[in-house]
């Protein structure tokens, strides 16, 4: 099994508050990561510092390594922009685009320059087709991205990641705004994806987490308690920690 | 104090009605006298020849220019602010800057302009140095309300885009911009508002009262509506007959109307559309 992430000694801190401690971390390819851990351990910070979205937010600082197909993706010679058309991301709260359907899926390849009618035409329905959507927009492909139900919409942000062709997709919590049957949708499409993609989600919900991932790591107060194949970290984890927040003790 | 309790909701509401009855007041008293006199021929004809031609062009030309030099500026300068500009005591020195310069008294910032376009740089009485200085009383409006727009579209939309592998500035005019571009263009109208009936700052940077016919350069002198009406009303006192003077003052009124309903229409319209 090949890695595709690697993070080695990854510490972040906001202001003064250290919420990454020397992270460890093997992310295996065409697979799915899950990572779990109570609220504010650090779980969203460690997504968001595979592709540098980190960055973004006031007074964050990265020390560390995190190795993309061994390559440091901090090394200043990495066009941030250039990394996030590998490494794409879905967020907690699906953020459509204020434009249409099709301009939303098409915006990732309009930025890089892709204006030819006939590629962006055949690359959105592809994605759309990939996320499972196609037949639910096609029709509409002009309306507002507002327009969709929610569920749809987070749909729409995943189609809008693939579009870009990346290798890795981070999602951040993407069912936790949704209800249960968009939520199983979006199980299996993870789970179709994985054939070609690199998936690491961060959730709230260990049934998930058990459900389509083939790895999880743990992450307790900025720190990587253990990873494992899920069925170990659910059955027999190392740690009593592990164990603690699996059987519910506390989250 | 039951008393007062009880009469609270008379007393608001008779004061809230105040503003209403001296806006009808001030809409009948200038129609009233007026109207008589407003007619196309009125807005078509020269001065020479009792219209009011040259001043109602001049009004156009002295606002559109300057919103030309002060849109563009103001709204980048909003974007540095708001994108760019880390927080520090400077930008916020800026702002506060910005904010009391939206509340400086327009004769101050004509004799700004007359003293550094005019004067200084030798531009003389003209449409040019009167552009550049309504320019300057509108920038103070556009560059906060556009400030104030830009800070409206969520995070959420700049994470997205900045997330597909766009860089920033395509992130600013792609998404950004867009999305905040109903309350900038409210900003812009409001800030024409502002110069649109602006008499000090004009009066003494770009007019002439002997001022003949249409300004065939940007250094040419120009008319305006409101220059017009205070030399009828303070120089020409007596010669006019008054409904021309309320022809006219009827026409600013109309002017100033309609753009400030544009404002409200907008920022009414798009309300609604926009859901993040």
């Amino acid at each position: 099994m090949r890695i595709k992430i690697q993070t080695n000694s990854l510490n972040v801190w906001y202001g003064d508050s250290h919420v990454l401690q020397d992270v460890k971390l093997a992310i295996p390819e065409g697979r799915i990561t899950a990572i779990i851990g109570p609220s504010g351990c650090g779980k969203t910070t460690l997504l968001k510092s595979l592709n540098r979205m980190v960055e973004l937010i006031e007074g964050a600082r990265v020390e560390g390594r995190v190795l993309l197909d061994g390559r440091d993706i901090y090394d200043s010679d990495m066009d941030p922009a250039e990394l996030r058309r590998r490494v794409g991301m879905v967020f907690q709260k699906p953020n459509p685009l204020p434009m249409s359907i099709y301009d939303n899926v098409a915006y990732g390849l309009r930025v890089r320059g892709i204006d030819d009618r006939a590629i962006l035409d055949e690359a959105v329905e592809e994605a759309l087709e990939r996320a499972g959507l196609w037949s639910e927009v096609k029709e509409r492909l002009r309306d507002s991205a507002f327009n969709l139900s929610i569920g749809q919409q987070q749909r729409l942000c995943i189609a809008r990641a693939l579009a870009v062709g990346p290798d890795v997709l981070l999602l951040d919590e993407p069912c936790s705004s949704l209800d249960p049957i968009s939520t199983s949708r979006i199980e299996r499409l993870l789970t179709r994806l994985k054939n070609d993609l690199t998936l690491v989600i961060v959730t709230h919900n260990l049934q998930q987490a058990r459900r389509i991932a083939d790895y999880t790591a743990f992450l307790y107060m900025g720190r990587l308690v253990e990873m494992a194949p899920t069925e170990e970290i659910f059955q027999n984890p190392r740690e009593e920690l592990t164990r603690n927040y699996i059987e519910g003790r506390f989250g | 104090m039951r008393g007062i309790e009880r009469l609270t909701p008379y007393i608001t509401s008779a004061l809230a009605l105040i503003p209403l009855a001296a806006i009808i007041a001030l809409t009948s008293l200038i129609t009233y006298h007026g109207l008589g006199a407003l007619s196309w021929r009125f807005i078509s004809s020269s001065i020479l020849r009792g219209g009011v031609y040259e001043a109602v062009v001049g009004t156009l030309l002295l606002f559109s220019g300057a919103t030309a030099i002060a849109a563009p500026l103001g709204v980048l300068a909003a974007v540095y602010l708001v994108e760019y500009a880390p927080r520090s005591w400077l930008t916020e020195l800026v702002e506060r800057a910005v904010e009391n310069l939206a509340g400086v008294p327009s004769i101050l910032y004509g004799l700004f302009g007359f003293t550094l376009f005019s004067k200084l740089l030798g531009f003389g009485i003209s449409l040019l140095s009167g552009w550049l200085t309504l320019a300057c009383m509108m920038l103070p409006i556009i560059v906060r309300s556009s400030q104030e727009a830009l800070r409206m579209v969520p995070r959420s939309i700049r994470e997205a885009s900045l997330a597909l592998g766009a860089s920033k500035w395509t992130t600013i005019t792609r998404c950004i911009l867009p999305a905040a571009a109903p309350g900038i263009a409210t900003g812009v109208i409001l800030g024409v508002c502002r110069v649109a009936g602006e008499t000090a700052a004009i009066l003494l940077t770009s007019c002439f009262y002997t001022m003949r016919g249409l300004p065939r350069s940007p250094l040419d002198p120009v008319l305006s509506l409101t220059y017009y009406l205070y030399i009828l009303i303070v120089a020409k006192a007596g010669d006019t007959p008054l409904e021309v003077i309320f022809a006219i003052s009827l026409l600013l009124f109309l002017l100033v109307v309609a753009l400030n309903s544009t404002a409200l229409i907008l920022r009414f319209r798009y309300r609604g559309v926009k859901r993040w």
